[in-house]
């Protein structure tokens, strides 16, 4: 089954929307970008394309350059972070710095690695103690894009907040800063860089803190976040870029099998971003969506392994057993292995996976028939495909490889720059 | 009458009046009359899980000319003769869609009411899309499951005699091979012929910011029996 979550709110407006959605109050151009803002409209180019401001409303915002070509959209930006080019470099910064750990030796980085398209290659991460987390990391490419973050936690939105998660979170200990606010302070306001990079990043934080706040942190580390960018594939030189060279044959035959009706993959998977739960700038709808793909059914009751069950552990509703945020797509060629908790090893697995519309554990602790769980979508119905036909489809995956983003110097570890 | 049976009344009656709604909502723009999209979309053929819903927003808009982002036609070249019994395939690129570009800011204000800020791209249409899918007016081609995202190029061949449009397609692809029946159409068709690719980038059938439409460059090509 499948998650709307504003689902109730939609039905409570149908009504009013019935009435009004022709009065010719509400055109579908207008720019109502909220808090993406102003961006929209100040195309101003860029490496490729256009540009444009990535926020609004801060007196401090600059011009910022997506450098995205015409037509992919741009991340939603908040209000009170707008986008600027030092704040997007202190947040690299930050992003690959070991001293935002308990440990002294960890960073953001240690879990989203730049070549595996921002993450680890781990079935489940490993926090900076040690401890073995349930789930594994989420790739960052095209993260300013989503609506719902992390595996399964519809509240959780905004990358300002999501990024104390890893930082403070106990259970699991990910960077393992808990407790250590104070330290964690004073070793960056003893940094000279940071001593310029922060007042320049927010020049109008004229407070008693001064600009080195933990808000701060959160917002330069999510700047940096917003311009983790997927847009370069081969896929997106032939369908945004209009390169009839960029795709083989053989991808282009699997790309009308991925969006046909005979796999349904692109139901869970479609859009610019090949993920739902998306939102982006001017974009005024906002769907967050999960899904129960059959990975397990303990015992035929539906069930997931304790302690990974999905939006239930945030719901606590049962229907919601074992439903997660379908990710993207984009660069899944590099992001073995699959599925939330890393239980599927290769594209080949996954697509067995799908194919049979869930998966069947024959015997262990987990043993069960997938496709017939109960909390199941209605979407996953499996298919057949012929050898050739599986080659084509993953040469289509293949073919979401951003080999420029994962190579991106804009977005590489500062550290380890040569002067 | 039952309970039961009252209910069920109800619920019909409640349906022909959202469905009433939504037709009247379709179509009621006492301003500025939209279109018959029948006329507008006849006689369109669809490739490449192309849809009716992105080509009407297509349609919408006249075409601008930047040079950077026209289709440009590789097969058939300006004044080719195409000849067989079977239709060759006919191809295209983007002149320079990743290049070193920049795009003047044509953003109109934002409460303009310009043609193109209509009603079929409106988020609550959107939004509610699958309601008027299945309660709304029958829509001429159902086009093929998923939305369009990405380019879209809408090929015109008209002929160069009588400026008549011989046959129109829109695909997401950047290939066109004619079916038998289509090859003849164009062999049949007063000569030479035009070929012209209007193009967009799309997001869930609506274009995008900035992205279009974007005229194409026109070639000229004989089709002989």
């Amino acid at each position: 089954m499948t998650l709307r979550v504003p689902s109730a709110a939609l039905v409570l407006s149908l009504g009013w929307a019935t009435v009004v959605g022709c009065s010719g109050g509400d055109d579908g151009n207008t720019p109502t970008s909220g808090e993406g803002g102003s961006g929209a409209h100040n195309p101003t180019g860029g490496d490729g394309g256009q540009g444009g401001q990535g926020g609004q409303g801060g007196d401090d915002a600059q011009p910022f350059d997506w450098g995205l070509p015409p037509g992919f959209p741009r991340p939603k930006v908040p209000t009170d972070n707008p986008m600027s080019t030092v704040k997007v470099e202190l947040g690299r910064r930050l992003f690959y710095d070991q001293r935002l750990s308990g440990t002294g030796d960890f960073s953001c980085a240690s879990c989203h690695r730049q070549e595996l398209a921002f993450t680890d290659g781990l079935a489940l991460s490993v926090g900076s103690t040690g401890e073995v987390h349930p789930r594994g990391s989420m790739s960052l490419a095209n993260t300013g894009f989503i609506s719902a973050l992390t595996w399964a936690n519809p509240l959780l939105d905004t990358l300002e907040e999501q990024a104390l998660v890893p930082m403070f979170g106990e259970e699991p200990v990910e960077l393992g800063l808990a407790g250590k606010e104070v330290e964690l302070l004073e070793r960056l306001a003893a940094d000279p860089l940071y001593q310029e990079l922060f007042p320049a990043a927010f020049p109008d934080d004229s407070d008693d803190d001064g600009p080195l706040t933990l808000k701060n942190i959160t917002r330069a580390i999510a700047a940096f976040q917003r311009t983790i960018l997927s847009y370069r594939s081969p896929f997106d030189r032939y369908t945004y870029g209009g390169d009839p060279t960029a795709m083989t044959p053989s991808a282009l035959r699997g790309r009308d099998l991925f969006f046909s009706e005979q796999m349904e993959c692109f139901h869970c998977h479609g859009g610019f971003n090949f993920s739902d739960s998306v939102t982006h700038d001017g974009s005024t709808f906002t769907e967050v969506m999960f899904h129960n793909t059959g990975l397990y059914n303990i015992g035929g009751t539906g069930a997931y392994p304790e302690g990974n069950t999905g939006l239930r552990e945030i719901t606590g509703l049962a229907a919601d057993m074992g439903r997660f945020r379908a990710p993207t797509l984009r660069n899944i060629a590099v992001t073995a292995p699959y599925m939330h908790d890393g239980s599927v090893a290769t594209l080949d697995d996954a697509l067995d996976h799908y194919g049979s519309g869930g998966r069947t554990i024959p015997d262990g602790p987990h043993a069960g028939v997938g496709s017939d769980s109960p909390f199941k979508s209605e979407l996953l119905l499996g298919f057949t495909l012929t050898p050739a036909e599986r080659d084509d489809v993953k040469a289509f995956l293949e073919s979401l490889t951003d080999d420029k983003l994962l190579t991106d110097p804009r977005l590489s570890d500062p550290w380890t720059e040569t002067p | 009458m039952t309970p039961w049976t009252r209910r069920l009344a109800c619920t019909a009656l409640s349906t022909l009046a959202a469905s009433a709604l939504l037709h009247a909502g379709a179509c009621t723009q006492a301003t500025s009359p939209e279109p018959d999209d029948e006329d507008l979309l006849a006689g369109v053929i669809y490739r490449g899980g192309a849809t009716d819903e992105a080509l009407r927003a297509l349609l919408a808009v006249a075409p601008e000319d930047v040079p950077a982002q026209a289709a440009v036609i590789d097969v058939p070249v300006h004044g080719a003769t195409l000849t067989g019994a079977t239709a060759p395939e006919l191809r295209w690129h983007i002149r320079d869609a990743f290049g070193d570009m920049r795009l003047p800011d044509r953003r109109p204000p934002p409460n303009l009411p310009l043609p193109w800020n209509d009603r079929a791209s409106s988020p609550l249409r959107r939004a509610f899309a699958p309601l008027l899918d299945l309660l709304g007016p029958e829509r001429e081609a159902r086009a093929h499951g998923s939305p369009l995202n990405g380019r879209g190029y809408l090929l015109v061949f008209t002929s160069s005699d009588d400026d008549q449009v011989v046959m129109r397609v829109f695909t997401s692809v950047l290939t066109y091979t004619p079916d038998p029946s289509e090859w003849e159409r164009l062999q049949t068709a007063a000569q030479p012929l035009t070929l012209v690719i209007t193009n967009a980038v799309f997001e869930d059938n609506v274009i995008a910011e900035d992205a279009g439409p974007f005229a194409g460059e026109p070639s000229t090509f004989i089709v002989s029996p």
